[in-house]
């Protein structure tokens, strides 16, 4: 094989690169870990991933503080760097390609032209709409154009974080922006949705790997993977026996919080939030906020910077273990017809759409 | 240096989930359900030889719970050291077929932990196509060398 003959399937790579046998099998048991797979599946991930050609991949970046590719690069199951040299081509990145200004626009028109109909599109921020979404723009574009031109190719969307998932801390009350997740705005298109603010890193790279090799995940109703969005914190947490036993924290250094006690009457927001903060934890798997004597916020779901009036109330008790409130909060507000600015019918509007997929997979309803 | 783990951080969980007493060898109420699960996989290995496995980390375990479940195993004959990017130990419980895998990456964190329940876990055998792959090279060394190479 040449040097100059790109390197196709994941096989070449690895072959070119002299990995044995036992270390691609540790890297499909530790994948398959990761993405809470039955192990038997990680015979399934070797088989596929080395038949698997490497998909062009373009990140863009909108309306977001780079939290959420910080959190992706600090991923080290599988991490970022065995990623793009083995297993995608990323292709444009602005804020990880060493090109800038004209140059790197022309790699994303490049990597659009050459792989059209194959790439896959990750996308970080919300986009603006208001004032004809002036309040991003790149390269003389606005963020709504480059993101409607690169999604026409695009054989599907990941959304990374919260603000391109659910609109995020962008989209929050009063919204000056007019910013909406990407789901408003591309709607012909696969999307998976890996929330989080940010969401963890092995879950932003597990994602993508599942793509590479076996294609789009299972999804909840809110288009988040359900391997790791399947279980709420509550139900996965290590001070679950405590709250089951009605033993909680009433403060941050009375008796309960210094015994580790459940921090539901602190306002943590465990039992409504879905992600594998519980399981997978953070920082290379040192701990997760809960483990750090401090309630969860909720991050990884709809609204969370404006629901339920504090991260630090305490969730009223109906809700425990029910559907969570965000679709009922959206239907008060539209019978009332609080809709007097543009912005608010633009978040009512949003809204109301996870509200009506809840509606359709709720026995309740 | 500051601590690098929260394991390296001592502290004190008064009144944990359930204990299990390895004196007296009972097993903890939250073990039950597991200890089944491995039961009922080793019978399908030795009745089909359909081959099982549990994601120790998917399973939300105070450390506690963890610790009892090795007790609860126990320690078997052999222990097997991988060198493969990593250290992985895979060792046989005390129970014959059940595995306790730990895979650590290069840093020593450890990224999998699992129990395979197999007579051998699939990573330590090594395939025909390797073993192809082997005497291929080693032919050809051995050809370099009658035809007036020299072998290292």
């Amino acid at each position: 094989m040449t040097t100059a003959k790109r390197l196709e399937t994941i096989e070449d790579v690895l072959t070119a690169n002299g990995v044995s046998r036992r270390t691609f099998l540790k890297f499909c048991i530790t994948t398959a870990s990761f993405m809470a797979l039955a192990p038997s599946m990680s015979s399934v991930i070797a088989k596929e991933l080395l038949k698997a050609r490497r998909p062009s991949v373009i990140y863009l970046s909108f309306q977001e503080c780079t939290g959420c590719l910080e959190s992706l690069t600090r991923s080290y199951t599988p991490s970022i760097e065995n990623m793009i040299f083995n297993m995608i081509s990323l292709d444009y990145d602005d804020t990880l390609m060493a090109a800038a200004g004209k140059a790197s626009e022309d790699a994303l028109a490049t990597a659009i032209k050459e792989n059209y109909g194959h790439y896959l599109m990750v996308v970080d921020g919300s986009v603006p709409l208001g004032n004809g979404g002036v309040y991003n723009t790149q390269a003389g574009k606005s963020a709504v154009q480059i993101l409607t031109d690169s999604a026409k190719g695009a054989a599907a969307i990941v959304c990374v974080g919260t603000c391109s998932s659910f609109g995020g801390i962008p989209f929050a009350n009063p919204n000056p922006t007019g910013a909406v997740p990407i789901s408003e705005i591309i709607k012909d298109k696969p999307i998976i949705n890996v929330s989080g603010c940010p969401p963890i890193p092995a879950v932003i790279t597990s994602t993508l790997v599942h793509y590479v090799t076996l294609g789009i995940p299972a999804l909840d109703a809110h288009h988040r993977p359900l391997a790791f969005y399947g279980n709420t914190i509550h139900d996965r947490c290590y001070r679950r026996p405590f709250f089951d036993e009605g033993k909680f924290a009433k403060s941050f250094d009375d008796e309960g919080a210094r015994n580790g006690w459940c921090l539901y009457e602190l306002g943590c927001k465990g039992p409504t939030t879905y992600n594998a903060c519980a399981t997978v934890k953070w920082n290379e798997g040192t701990s997760f906020p809960i483990e750090s004597g401090h309630p969860c916020l909720g991050c990884s779901e709809p609204n969370f910077w404006d629901r339920n009036g504090s991260f630090y109330a305490p969730l009223a008790a109906g809700l425990i273990g029910s559907v969570e409130p965000i679709g009922e909060a959206a239907g008060v507000g539209a019978a009332v017809g609080i809709a007097a600015a543009a912005v608010s019918r633009l978040r009512s509007r949003s809204k109301a759409k996870p509200h009506e997929t809840e509606k359709q997979t709720s026995k309740e309803e | 240096m500051s601590a690098r783990r929260l394991s390296d951080i001592s502290v004190r969980v008064e009144g944990g989930a359930s204990k299990t007493s390895s004196a007296t060898g009972t097993i903890g109420g939250g073990l039950i359900a597991i200890m089944r699960e491995i039961a009922e996989m080793l019978e399908r290995l030795a009745l089909y030889d359909e081959p099982g496995s549990i994601d120790l980390r998917t399973l939300p375990f105070s450390p506690t719970d963890y610790q009892s479940l090795r007790e609860a195993l126990g320690n078997g004959e052999v222990e097997i050291t991988l060198n493969v990017d990593g250290i992985s130990r895979l060792r046989e419980t005390g129970y014959a077929g059940v595995w306790w895998v730990e895979h650590r990456n290069p840093e020593d964190e450890l990224v999998a932990d699992l129990l395979e329940i197999i007579q051998i876990p699939e990573i330590v055998v090594t395939e025909n196509d390797e073993i192809a792959r082997s005497a291929s090279r080693l032919r050809e060394r051995l050809s370099i060398h009658t035809a007036g190479g020299i072998i290292q």
